[in-house]
C-alpha cells in the first residue's frame, strides 16, 4: 500500500509525501503521480519519505528515472530534506550507493544517492 | 503464482527431468565424469529451487536430499555407484509424478518416503576420505569443488551482470541475488542506471539497471554461479577473475572503453592507467570517468556494447536460442502452408492458360515462394529422433533387469529429424519392437555364452533419411526367428496354405498379418494381445512399411521406412479415362510405354519386359473397375515397392504435382489401394494410390 | 452442436427424390451445392457416388436414390448436393447427399408429424424420424444420423471387397 499525498510549498514547489511500501506493486502509482507533477508547471518536485516503511529495488529505480526526467525538463526532483537514512541499507544491496552523480546527470543537479 | 507460469514450470521441469535421465543413464557408463555430476547437480538444485517458488513444496523437499548427496558428489566425498544411479533413477520418477500429480493422479508416496531415508543415509555415509581418493586430474575448465578449497583460497572476481529485462515476471527481485552473492564474501555493488528510461516511456516493474560487481571470496567460481543459476537463461553474466597479472588482458572490453576515450582525447594514457589498476575501486573508476563529458562516455559505452556482442558472437555457444509455440499453432500454419499450395496451383495453372507474360512471370515467383515456406513450415515441426532414443536406453535398462538378461542398447542417428507426430505416433511400435526383441530376441547370458556369443546381447536403434523417407532400424544379435515355427502357425491360422511356395523373407512377415500373434504365453512384458498387426498398423497409418529379416542363432533385423512429412507428398499425375490419380513420386522409377503387342506376347499374364527384366504390372483399370476400353497406347509407371517392382497400367502420365493430402475421412477409412485424395490446380479432386496395397494384391493374384 | 432454439427445432429443409418429399432437420444442414463433378472412390458400393472438393476439403458423397432401392439419380439441371453435419460415432462427419430438387424450409408443429408407418413405404423404417403432413402433402423426415450410420457403410464395404487381404 502507498499513500501519495501532494502538498503545494509556494508557487514554485511542490512536495510530495508518500508513506506505506515503495515496491514493485506500488511504483506504477507513484510513476502515474510525477507524471502529472512533471506536466504540470512546477519547478521543484520534493519528496519526502520519512515514513516509507519499506522500499525495493523497483522503488528505487524509479526514484533514479524521476531524477532524470525532471532534469530533462528542466525541473529539479529532489529529496525535501535530507534522504531517510532508513534507505542507505536498500541502497547499498542494490548498489545505488556512489561518491558522484551518474554521467547522465546534469552538472548543477545533485545526484539522490550521494 | 498465475496458471500460466506454473505451466511453463511443469514444462522446463518436464524437460530437465528428461536430459537428467540421460545423464544418470551416460553417468553409469563413465562414473568419473565431472561434467556429468555438475549436470544432474545442477537439475536437482533447479527443480528444488523453482519448485519451491511455485508452491511444490513436496518436490522441493524430496528433491532437497537428492541433491545434497549429488552434492557431496561433486566434492567427491562420496562416488557414483550402480546403486547410486538406480535410486536417482527412482528419485526422478518420483519427481516427476509428484509434478504430474493433478493430470496422472498416483503418487506412491510411501515410495517416496523409503528414497528419501536412502538417500539421507547416503548422505551419512560420506566421508573426506573419499576426497583422497577423488581423481587426481582436476577439471581444467571447472575448478573442481576441492580444488578451490585447497589450492585457490581466497580470489576475487569481477561479476558483470545483466538480467533480463522481465527478470520480476518469474518472481526473482534483483536484490535478492545481490543479497545471496553479499553473504560470499565481502563484495561491492554497483548499479549503472544509465539505461532507465524517462518516466514517460518507463514500465516501472521492469528492470533496466545492469551492475558492476566486485566479490571476495573463497567459495568459489561454482559458488557464484549457483547465485544465478535460476536466472542464467535470460541474463548476462561475466565472471571474471581479477588476478594481479593480467587484470588488464583478462577484460578486453575495459581496456577498450579506456582506449576510446584516450584516443579521443578525453582522458589521458596515465589516467587511463590509473583506472585499471586492480587497486582501485569501481567508484573511484567512476569519478575519473565523470570527468568526461556525457556524450562521449555514452558513445564509449556504445561502442564497449558492440564489442561486447560481436565477442559474444565468437564464442561457439552451443545453445541455440529457440522459442516455445503450442503444437497446435504450428498444425495450423501447416494447413494454411497447404492451402496456399492449392490455390497455388491453381494460379499457375490459370496464369498458363492465359496469354499474359507478366502473369506468368508472377505465377512462377509466387510458386517459388510457396515451395520455400512449405519446406520451412514442414521443417519446424521436426525434431530429432535422439529424445524417443534415450527413452528406449531407460527401457532397455529396466527390461534387462527385469529378465535377467545383458543387453545393451546401441543408437545411431539420434540426429535425425523426423516430423514431431510421426515421432509421437512411432513411440508404441518402437516399444513394443524392442520389447519383443528383449523378450523373445536376446537370449539369457548362459543360453548365450553356451552358443559362443558374448554374454551381453545388442539392440541397435539406427535412424537415417533416405530419400525423402526416414528409415529406422532395430537389429538384434538374438536367436532369430524361427521360420518352420512361423510357417506352421500361418498354416494354424489359416493364412496361408500348408503347400505354399514362400520365400524366407515372406514366412518371417506373416508376423505381422493380422491373427498372427497371440502368443502362447503372455508374458508379463509383450504379448498382451498387442501383437505385430497392431505394430503394422500404425506404421501403415503413418503411410510408411515395415519388414523383417532374420538369420537364425544371428538375429533379426526390422526395417521400417516412414515418409518424412504427413501433410504434402511430391508426387506423379496420372489418369485413367476421365479420373486423376496420384502416386508418390518417391517410388518412382521409370515410365514406359505399353503396346497392345506387349500385351500379346505375355499371353495372358500382366507381365512387361524391361531391359531384360521381367516386371507385373498392374492394370489399374481392371482393379478399379473402369468400364471403358483403354487407349490403343497406355503407360506403365514402374514403380520400387520394398526392393521389388511393379508396375501400374494408366492411360496417360501427366506431370509432377505438389499434393496436399486430404484424408478421405471416416466414411473412406477401410477402402484399401487409396491413401488419401488431393485437390488438383483446376478444383478438381485426384485421389492418391497406396500402391503397397495394390502390390501385394499383384503379387496375390499372381 | 450448440442447443438450437425451439423454432430451429421444429424447421425442416425439404426436397424431392423422385416424387416424394422429403425432410432434413435444419440444425443438421450445413448448405446446399449445385450439382458438381464427383470422383469416384473405387471398390465402394453404388450408392457412395464419390467426393468432391468443397472449398478445399474432401467430402464424400452418397446417392439417397440408391441408398433407398430406388434408381441411380440422374442429373438435371435441379439437381444438388446437400451437406449435412452427422454424428458418426461420436465425431462429426460432414458428408453430401443427392437429392433431385430442393424445395424450401418448413416449419412443422410436433402435433403436425405423426410416427413412421410400419407399411408403405420401400424404405428401412430406420431411417424415418416421422411423417410430416403440411396440408395434403406428406413429407418423410429422414433421420440423417440413421441413414449414414457408419455400420452399414462399413459392412457394405466389406462386402464389396473381392479380394480380401488374407488375415
Amino acid at each position: 500500500m502507498l499513500n501519495i499525498a501532494q502538498e503545494p510549498a509556494g508557487e514554485k514547489t511542490l512536495i510530495m509525501h508518500i508513506e506505506g511500501e515503495l515496491t514493485i506493486e506500488t511504483v506504477a502509482e507513484l510513476r502515474e503521480s510525477l507524471l502529472e507533477a512533471f506536466a504540470a508547471p512546477w519547478k521543484n518536485i520534493q519528496i519526502e519519505a520519512d515514513n516509507l516503511s519499506g522500499i525495493d529495488f523497483f522503488g528505487l529505480q524509479l526514484l533514479c528515472a524521476a531524477h532524470r526526467t525532471a532534469a530533462s525538463k528542466d525541473k529539479v526532483f529532489s529529496w525535501q530534506s535530507e534522504r531517510p537514512g532508513f534507505l542507505d541499507e536498500a541502497m547499498l544491496t542494490a548498489g545505488f550507493t556512489r561518491h558522484c552523480g551518474c554521467s547522465l546527470c546534469p552538472p548543477g543537479q545533485k545526484c539522490m544517492w550521494i | 503464482m498465475s496458471d500460466q507460469h506454473i505451466e511453463v514450470f511443469r514444462e522446463e521441469a518436464a524437460e530437465l527431468l528428461a536430459s537428467l535421465e540421460t545423464a544418470l543413464l551416460e553417468l553409469e557408463e563413465s562414473p568419473q565424469d565431472q561434467e556429468l555430476v555438475a549436470q544432474v547437480f545442477r537439475a536437482m538444485h533447479t527443480i528444488k529451487g523453482s519448485g519451491a517458488m511455485f508452491g511444490f513444496d513436496e518436490v522441493a523437499e524430496f528433491t532437497h536430499e537428492v541433491e545434497t548427496v549429488f552434492d557431496l558428489v561433486r566434492k567427491g566425498e562420496l562416488p557414483v555407484t550402480g546403486n547410486l544411479v538406480s535410486q536417482s533413477l527412482s528419485a526422478r520418477d518420483y519427481i516427476r509424478s509428484l509434478l504430474e500429480e493433478d493430470t496422472e493422479g498416483e503418487v506412491d508416496r510411501a515410495q517416496g518416503q523409503r528414497l528419501m531415508e536412502i538417500f539421507r543415509s547416503m548422505a551419512q555415509e560420506s566421508s573426506p576420505k573419499a576426497a583422497e581418493q577423488h581423481d587426481e586430474t582436476p577439471d581444467p575448465l571447472e575448478p573442481s569443488a576441492d580444488a578451490e578449497q585447497d589450492l585457490a583460497g581466497e580470489a576475487t572476481y569481477r561479476i558483470r551482470l545483466r538480467l533480463a529485462e522481465d527478470i520480476s515476471l518469474s518472481g526473482t527481485r534483483p536484490e535478492g541475488l545481490l543479497r545471496e552473492l553479499s553473504e560470499l564474501g565481502p563484495c561491492k555493488v554497483v548499479a549503472q542506471p544509465e539505461l532507465i528510461p524517462l518516466l514517460d516511456t518507463l514500465v516501472p516493474e521492469l528492470c533496466y539497471v545492469h551492475w558492476d560487481i566486485i566479490l571476495n571470496t573463497s567459495r568459489g567460481i561454482n559458488a557464484i554461479k549457483d547465485v544465478f543459476i535460476f536466472v542464467e537463461d535470460d541474463a548476462e553474466i561475466n565472471i571474471d577473475v581479477i588476478d594481479d597479472n593480467d587484470s588488464v588482458d583478462s577484460d578486453p572490453s575495459y581496456k577498450r572503453i579506456g582506449e576510446i576515450l584516450v584516443e579521443r582525447g578525453d582522458i589521458s594514457q596515465e589516467e587511463l592507467d590509473s583506472i585499471l589498476a586492480p587497486a582501485k575501486p569501481i567508484g573511484q573508476k567512476l569519478v575519473d570517468m565523470h570527468k568526461v563529458t556525457t556524450g562521449s562516455v555514452q558513445a564509449a559505452l556504445h561502442e564497449q556494447e558492440m564489442v561486447r556482442e560481436v565477442r559474444s558472437q565468437r564464442k561457439t555457444k552451443e545453445s541455440t536460442s529457440s522459442v516455445r509455440v503450442p503444437a497446435d499453432r504450428l498444425d495450423e500454419l501447416v494447413n494454411r502452408v497447404g492451402e496456399l499450395v492449392t490455390v497455388q496451383a491453381r494460379l499457375s495453372q490459370a496464369a498458363n492458360m492465359r496469354n499474359d507474360n507478366e502473369l506468368l512471370a508472377i505465377a512462377e515467383e509466387v510458386e517459388r515462394l510457396t515451395a520455400e515456406l512449405r519446406d520451412t513450415s514442414l521443417n519446424m515441426r521436426m525434431l530429432p529422433i535422439g529424445t524417443t532414443f534415450s527413452k528406449f536406453k531407460r527401457l532397455v535398462r529396466d527390461l534387462s533387469n527385469e529378465l535377467n538378461k545383458k543387453v545393451d542398447l546401441k543408437t545411431t542417428g539420434a540426429e535425425t529429424e523426423i516430423d514431431k507426430t510421426v515421432i509421437e505416433k512411432l513411440n508404441d511400435p518402437l516399444v513394443h519392437l524392442i520389447r519383443n526383441s528383449l523378450d523373445h530376441g536376446i537370449e539369457s547370458p548362459e543360453t548365450r555364452q553356451a552358443a559362443n556369443k558374448p554374454a551381453t546381447g545388442t539392440v541397435l536403434l539406427a535412424a537415417a533419411h533416405s530419400g525423402d523417407s526416414v528409415e529406422l532400424i532395430i537389429k538384434d544379435d538374438g536367436k532369430g526367428l524361427d521360420r518352420d515355427a512361423i510357417f506352421t502357425k500361418g498354416v494354424e491360422r489359416g493364412l496361408i496354405t500348408p503347400d505354399a511356395q514362400l520365400s524366407d523373407t515372406e514366412v518371417f512377415n506373416l508376423i505381422f498379418a493380422p491373427g498372427f500373434s497371440t502368443a502362447q504365453q503372455v508374458t508379463g512384458i509383450s504379448g498382451r494381445g498387442v501383437g505385430m498387426d497392431v505394430v503394422k498398423r500404425a506404421i501403415d497409418n503413418l503411410r510408411g512399411n515395415i519388414c523383417i529379416d532374420s538369420q537364425p542363432g544371428e538375429g533379426s533385423t526390422i526395417t521400417i521406412r516412414i515418409p518424412l512429412t504427413l501433410a504434402i507428398v511430391e508426387s506423379l499425375l496420372v489418369s485413367v479415362d476421365e479420373d486423376n490419380y496420384a502416386l508418390p513420386l518417391s517410388i518412382v522409377e521409370e515410365c514406359v510405354e505399353l503396346s497392345q503387342e506387349d500385351i500379346a506376347r505375355a499371353h495372358g499374364r500382366n507381365l512387361i519386359n524391361v531391359r531384360e527384366q521381367i516386371v507385373p504390372y498392374i492394370p489399374l483399370r481392371e482393379e478399379f473397375d473402369v468400364p471403358s476400353e483403354p487407349p490403343p497406347l497406355q503407360q506403365v509407371v514402374i514403380t520400387s515397392v520394398n526392393g521389388t517392382q511393379v508396375g501400374l497400367v494408366v492411360d496417360q502420365v501427366i506431370g509432377q504435382h505438389q499434393s496436399v493430402i486430404k484424408s478421405l475421412g471416416r466414411v473412406y477409412r477401410d477402402v484399401q489401394g487409396i491413401s488419401g485424395a488431393t485437390i488438383l490446380g483446376d478444383g478438381s479432386v485426384a485421389l492418391i494410390l497406396d500402391i503397397n496395397h495394390l502390390a501385394y494384391r499383384a503379387e496375390q493374384a499372381g | 452442436m450448440a442447443e438450437v432454439n425451439n423454432i430451429e427445432m421444429n424447421q425442416y429443409l425439404t426436397f424431392m427424390l423422385k416424387d416424394e418429399v422429403f425432410g432434413l432437420a435444419i440444425g443438421q444442414v450445413r448448405e446446399v451445392l449445385d450439382f458438381t463433378n464427383i470422383t469416384k472412390v473405387p471398390r465402394t458400393p453404388e450408392y457412395m457416388r464419390g467426393v468432391i472438393n468443397l472449398r478445399g476439403s474432401v467430402v464424400p458423397v452418397v446417392d439417397l436414390h440408391l441408398k433407398f432401392g430406388l434408381e441411380q439419380t440422374e442429373k438435371t439441371v435441379n439437381t444438388c448436393i446437400i451437406i449435412v453435419e452427422i454424428n458418426m460415432d461420436g465425431e462429426i462427419t460432414v458428408l453430401g447427399a443427392l437429392a433431385d430438387s430442393v424445395q424450401e424450409v418448413v416449419e412443422l408443429e410436433p402435433e403436425q408429424i405423426e410416427p413412421a408407418p410400419k407399411i408403405g413405404t420401400k424404405l428401412n423404417t430406420e431411417f424415418i424420424k416421422g411423417m410430416g403432413k403440411r396440408d395434403e402433402e406428406f413429407i418423410i423426415l429422414l433421420d440423417i444420423d440413421k441413414v449414414f450410420s457408419n455400420e452399414e457403410l462399413m459392412q457394405v464395404h466389406r462386402a464389396e471387397a473381392p479380394h480380401q487381404e488374407i488375415s
